[in-house]
């Protein structure tokens, strides 16, 4: 007797059915399951595909609709998907065709990803003297007048395994907390910024300018920035990163290591 | 029968005003009471600013406060102080916040607090208008329209003052603002900025003057 073959079957969009012992998918996408059950009977090789019980062993991240064996992606992290049936295998003894029982349970693992982290590109140092400032698109970020200097950043959002994030419907917030100032005007800010769902990326522009002339030596800003990703119902605390913008120039440290760091 | 002059009417609209001031004033110190009296669960600061713990402390508190900021010309404006408040008042938070900066004081005023240097307060600050008026204008402009006064000009330019603004990106970065209209008579650039704070939905607001002669200011609405 050959040992029967057992697998959980995921539907494909051009409607064929294909195997799988792990998948990815994004939060929100949905995959229909079906057991399969591939063995022989005492007439030659059939295929029987089973009315199996499929379940996950993660439901917060992962659930299946028990009533039509569509898996959901909830949440990110990972979860392992089992099928279980109980089945009959056929064999030849003598000049009778025997049975047994049989009780597969394939499992799949489920890898449902999640924006882990953010990468950084500081772009050159713009100098503005009366203009207005602009962000990546050209978009006005600051209404002239302004005089100071700015940057342009690329955030990269990365999976857990380090790999670009790229998915239709996310977004950066940041909240931006005033940590010392002079002059004794900073304040908190909070902005919102949509991801490119192709490449992963979001812009912004961090500057330090007034509205009469360029900053003077003495005069600086701390501030201490959280950027999280968000998408409906979930958030991810992404990033820290201590800003330290004196009258010349900004500096910007990465504290996600230590997301409590004071940033004075 | 003699229509009234344009002097006049003035002077009965400040009267009215006058005449209403206590009543208003004290509808909304009932709210302004109200919120002094909140719980602060826990409300801890350390190594920071007056002016920024009044910004957290007004943010998380739904208060409308506006600060006057004592000079900022030799960096004495920078006190550092450390704030740890467990279960009191907003009332015994605002109180232990001028106690670590003695150089100030509170008060409330209509449905505002105001925090404004012992010493005394700034002349340009206490300038009255006749009238304030501004439509369908955000917190931002509506400062602006203050600013550009035919009151408040003449004051900048006799004192050599100058607005200048710090701002850095994201912090300041532009957002959707809810507009107002405001038109008040008889009032004081304060009470306009506590005004324009409460019409805006915002919850504070600071004056600094700053500069190696005092020769800038700043006004922001937050």
């Amino acid at each position: 007797m050959e040992k029967p073959q057992n697998h959980v079957m995921i539907e494909l969009p051009n409607g064929s059915w294909t195997q799988i012992a792990s998948t990815a998918m994004y939060i929100g996408d949905t995959m229909e399951l079906r057991a399969r059950e591939l063995d022989g009977d005492c007439g030659g090789w059939d295929t029987h595909t089973a009315a199996a019980l499929i379940g996950s062993q993660n439901d917060p991240v992962a659930t299946v609709n028990q009533n039509n064996n569509v898996l959901s992606a909830v949440d990110g992290g990972d979860a392992e998907v089992g099928a279980y049936w109980t089945a009959s295998i056929w064999y030849p003894l003598y000049e009778c065709c025997e049975f047994q029982s049989y009780d597969p349970a394939p499992t799949v693992s489920v890898k449902v990803k999640y924006p882990a982290s953010l990468s950084l590109s500081i772009g050159s140092k713009r100098t503005h003297s009366g203009g207005p400032i602009t962000d990546c698109d050209g978009n006005e970020a600051a209404a002239s007048p302004t005089y100071g200097y700015s940057h342009l950043l690329t955030y990269t959002l990365k999976d857990r395994d380090g790999n670009t994030f790229a998915h239709s419907g996310y977004e950066a917030t940041e909240e931006v907390y005033a940590v010392s100032c002079n002059p004794n005007t900073c304040g908190n800010g909070e902005k919102t910024i949509p991801v490119n769902s192709s490449s992963g990326t979001f812009c912004d522009v961090i500057a330090f300018f007034t509205n009469v002339s360029a900053p003077i030596s003495g005069e600086y800003q701390k501030m201490k920035q959280l950027l999280n990703i968000t998408t409906s119902g979930h958030l991810w605390a992404v990033r820290v990163n201590c800003i330290n913008a004196q009258y010349d120039d900004v500096t910007i440290s990465d504290s996600t290591a230590n997301p409590n760091a004071t940033c004075q | 029968m003699t229509h009234p002059t344009i002097e006049n009417r003035l002077l009965w609209l400040a009267s009215l005003c006058l005449l209403l001031y206590p009543l208003s004033s004290q509808g909304n110190a009932q709210s302004v009471e109200q919120a002094l009296k909140k719980i602060v669960e826990s409300f801890e600061m350390s190594d920071t600013t007056l002016p920024l713990a009044l910004q957290r402390l007004a943010a998380k508190y739904h208060l409308l406060v506006g600060l006057e900021i004592l000079p900022d010309f030799d960096g004495a404006a920078k006190k550092t102080i450390t704030v740890k408040v467990h279960t009191k008042t907003v009332r015994e938070l605002l109180d232990a916040l001028v106690k670590a900066d003695s150089r100030y004081l509170w008060t409330t005023v209509n449905q505002s607090v105001d925090v404004f240097p012992a010493t005394g307060t700034d002349p340009l600050l206490q300038v009255r208008l006749p009238r304030f008026r501004a439509e369908g204008v955000d917190r931002n402009e509506a400062v602006d329209v203050l600013l550009n006064s035919p009151e408040i000009q003449p004051e900048l330019t006799r004192a050599l003052l100058r607005r200048r603004e710090v701002m850095s990106l994201p912090a300041d970065a532009p957002r959707v603002l809810s507009r107002f209209s405001l038109d008040v008579s008889y009032v004081t650039v304060r009470e306009i900025l506590n005004q324009i704070v409460a019409a805006s939905h915002s919850s504070f607001w600071s004056f600094v003057r700053y500069g190696q002669q005092r020769q800038f200011f700043s006004v922001k609405v937050r």
